[in-house]
């Protein structure tokens, strides 16, 4: 730090005028980097009364059917609820062929999912290109067994909800647990109905409030810790031995 | 005490204050009910008397019990009790706010609070301005600190009632312990008494303090004093076990009706019978330490293991905190020999250090001993009682090792890592996951 930097921080003023700058500049940068952290898709997640497991050994079914109706604009991707039992996934080598058909039954969107993928407990997310108008509208998520090994096993989270799941052409009586994600702003990313938008916003009002506030902290710090001489900074040396033990 | 407040100190705690009013208060809008050790059940007791204005008795089939037939409401409970009142309060305004926010408010209060009396510590005890700066900031941005300051808990609250304790040891021990000291010490371990169990080492290290530092132990002054402390602690505790004592058949503590009780309402397969025990309480304390994964659990959560135990931080973070223990530890050592160096005799002398060592070595044998003979529970918070005791020493240690600017670059970075690090903790790590994904 140069001599004029140093008697310019010095002076009360330009103290306040530097430090205020430094705390400014701090929490932008750390806002900015937080914002930019934000994904740009909402994961909505919708009610599934009577949840429970089905397990099913991948060898033994042809394709499970499950048709939905995206709730807005945007649809880029739908996170499934699917779990592989044993906890290891690893080792397990067989596949899955994702599709998504439209109402009139052609596809949409087609890719593979390795079961090793797959989490042991938590959801799996698949993505595609966002699908501009595809509020309203009807879709059916089709998953089939490209490459199986026997004794490999998935656990299907089924519940009450939208459209019927079929295994095969057999109607299962429930709903597969899958919600929908769609393409939003970074901010809007995190209104996705979890909790009310008012406490979105206060929680971003409080994230945006301490990140400045512990800014002008650390500059503080840095001021007392960096920049005031040892005696301003409290070294034992300085201080009157009265009052402190 | 209060002497010597300088306008940056007033800046100092405005900031630090302000500061972490506005991140804890942000956690606890963020994590959301029940993604916390035993948040569900220790909100119950709350809720209860928001719902119905009275104490709850365990048992009442009011009360939730889980599936393993557990509740809060036949221990000590204050916090709960002011969490209740509070509530009331805010209901009664018309505000509608969650009931499990308005009790994490009492938390955030607690840590705040916390903070505030680590510094008021630390102006007493080091002589160095920036260990009074550093040590409040290292408390504060503790992820764990800041996660039980976020949640409904008892522990928040008693770590501000050690707080207010050691304060007031230096406070006694220079002023020779005068009745308002007496009468403040007696008010607060009565309330550490409503609180929470293993804060009773707290009592027990204050003890040892008021015995090691007052200059006329065998006068009828003393006595007096300490009859005036015991009574206070009585008359501000005392309700509470004679209600217990009553209800429950003379289990004056509470702790033999949370078996009872576990015991007829835990699901099938989930009783305190039925549950296996742990290796630590077949081979006792060295086969704890050595024959399962507690030192090092515990060390972890100590430190940062947030959610129900299950956000973990990354493996370099913990190194961080190992290296910073080590520094601590080989100051720690480095002023015990040189008090040896002085004659062992000059040790006796050093009457608060005993106490705070004495604080944090009693933290950890409770923990130990929890752990062994009612439930394996490697979690750091059960040695929360020392957790103050073992910042000072830390600090303490700190200020051995390193001098002049080197320790103010020290305390800088560490300053500087723990408060970006917590930052990043709430909001990169505990935001996607309980808001985004």
């Amino acid at each position: 730090m140069s001599i004029r930097m140093r008697r310019f921080w010095k002076n009360p003023s330009g103290r306040a005028v530097l430090g205020g700058g430094m705390a400014l500049l701090l929490a932008g940068a750390t806002l900015l980097f937080l914002y930019l952290r934000l994904p740009h898709e909402a994961t909505f997640l919708s009610a599934h009364p009577h949840e429970r497991k089905v397990a099913v050994e991948l060898t033994r079914f042809r394709q499970i059917r499950q048709p939905f109706t995206a709730g807005r604009a945007g649809l880029s991707g739908l996170s499934l609820k699917l779990w592989v039992p044993g906890g290891n996934t690893g080792g397990l080598r067989s596949q899955l062929q994702f599709t998504l058909e439209d109402e009139h039954g052609s596809p949409v969107e087609r890719q593979m999912i390795p079961v090793a993928a797959l989490h042991s407990y938590g959801t799996y997310t698949v993505s595609f290109p966002p699908l501009e108008d595809s509020a309203g509208r009807r879709y059916t998520l089709c998953l089939t067994p490209a490459q199986t090994v026997a004794d490999e096993k998935l656990l299907f989270f089924v519940g009450s909800g939208d459209g019927e799941l079929s295994f095969g052409n057999a109607p299962a009586g429930s709903a597969l647990v899958v919600d929908g994600v769609y393409h939003t702003t970074r901010i809007g990313s995190l209104y996705n109905g979890r909790r009310p938008p008012a406490c979105v916003t206060l929680l971003i009002a409080l994230c945006v409030a301490s990140v400045c506030w512990l800014s002008a902290l650390s500059v503080f710090l840095f001021d007392r810790f960096w920049f005031l001489p040892d005696g301003e900074s409290g070294d034992a040396a300085d201080l009157p031995p009265s009052g402190k033990e | 005490m209060h002497k010597d407040w300088t306008a940056g100190d007033r800046c100092y705690l405005a900031l630090l204050l302000g500061g972490i009013f506005c991140f804890y208060l942000s956690w606890v809008v963020l994590i959301p009910f029940g993604q916390a050790p035993d948040e569900i059940l220790r909100y119950d007791v709350a809720d209860f008397i928001m719902k119905y204005h009275s104490l709850p008795l365990a048992g009442d089939p009011r009360l939730y019990y889980g599936g393993y037939g557990q509740t809060y409401a036949a221990i000590p409970y204050f916090s709960y009790l002011l969490a209740g009142l509070l509530g009331i309060a805010v209901h009664g305004l018309g505000i509608a706010m969650p009931g499990y926010m308005v009790a994490r408010l009492i938390s955030l209060a607690s840590g705040m609070v916390a903070v505030l009396f680590v510094f008021l510590i630390a102006r007493a005890v080091f002589r160095s301005r920036a260990t009074w700066y550093f040590l409040p900031v290292f408390l504060a941005f503790t992820p764990q600190f800041t996660f039980i300051s976020t949640y409904t808990n008892q522990d928040s609250f008693m770590v501000m009632l050690s707080a207010v304790l050691i304060y007031l040891w230096v406070r006694g021990m220079r002023t020779e312990w005068d009745m308002p000291t007496v009468i403040w010490t007696g008010l607060v371990c009565g309330l550490m008494l409503l609180t929470y169990i293993n804060g009773y080492v707290c009592i027990l290290a204050t003890l040892l303090a008021v015995l090691l530092s007052h200059p006329h132990r065998r006068s009828w002054r003393f006595f007096r004093k300490m009859l005036i402390c015991i009574g206070i602690m009585l008359l501000v505790s005392g309700w509470f076990f004679i209600r217990n004592a009553w209800h429950y058949h003379g289990d004056w503590l509470g702790m033999a009706t949370l078996n009872r009780v576990a015991e007829q309402r835990a699901a099938e397969g989930f009783r305190p019978s039925q549950l296996a025990r742990s290796v630590a309480s077949y081979r006792g304390f060295g086969g704890l330490l050595v024959d399962t994964d507690f030192l090092m659990t515990t060390f972890r959560s100590f430190w940062a293991v947030l959610g129900n135990m299950s956000v973990t931080m990354n493996a370099y973070y913990y190194l961080y905190l190992i290296l910073l223990c080590l520094i601590a530890f080989v100051g720690c050592s480095a002023k015990l020999m040189d008090k040896a160096d002085a004659g062992w005799r000059t040790l006796a002398g050093c009457k608060l250090a005993i106490a705070v060592a004495a604080l944090a070595v009693g933290g950890f044998a409770v923990h130990c001993y929890y752990s062994i003979a009612v439930e394996y529970q490697p979690q750091g918070r059960y040695m929360f009682p020392g957790m103050i005791a073992i910042f000072l020493m830390m600090a303490a240690g700190f200020e051995r090792v390193f001098s002049g600017r080197a320790r103010r670059v020290f305390y800088q970075v560490v300053a500087f890592t723990f408060v970006f690090l917590d930052i990043w903790i709430g909001y990169l790590a505990l935001l996607p996951l309980y808001q985004i994904h």
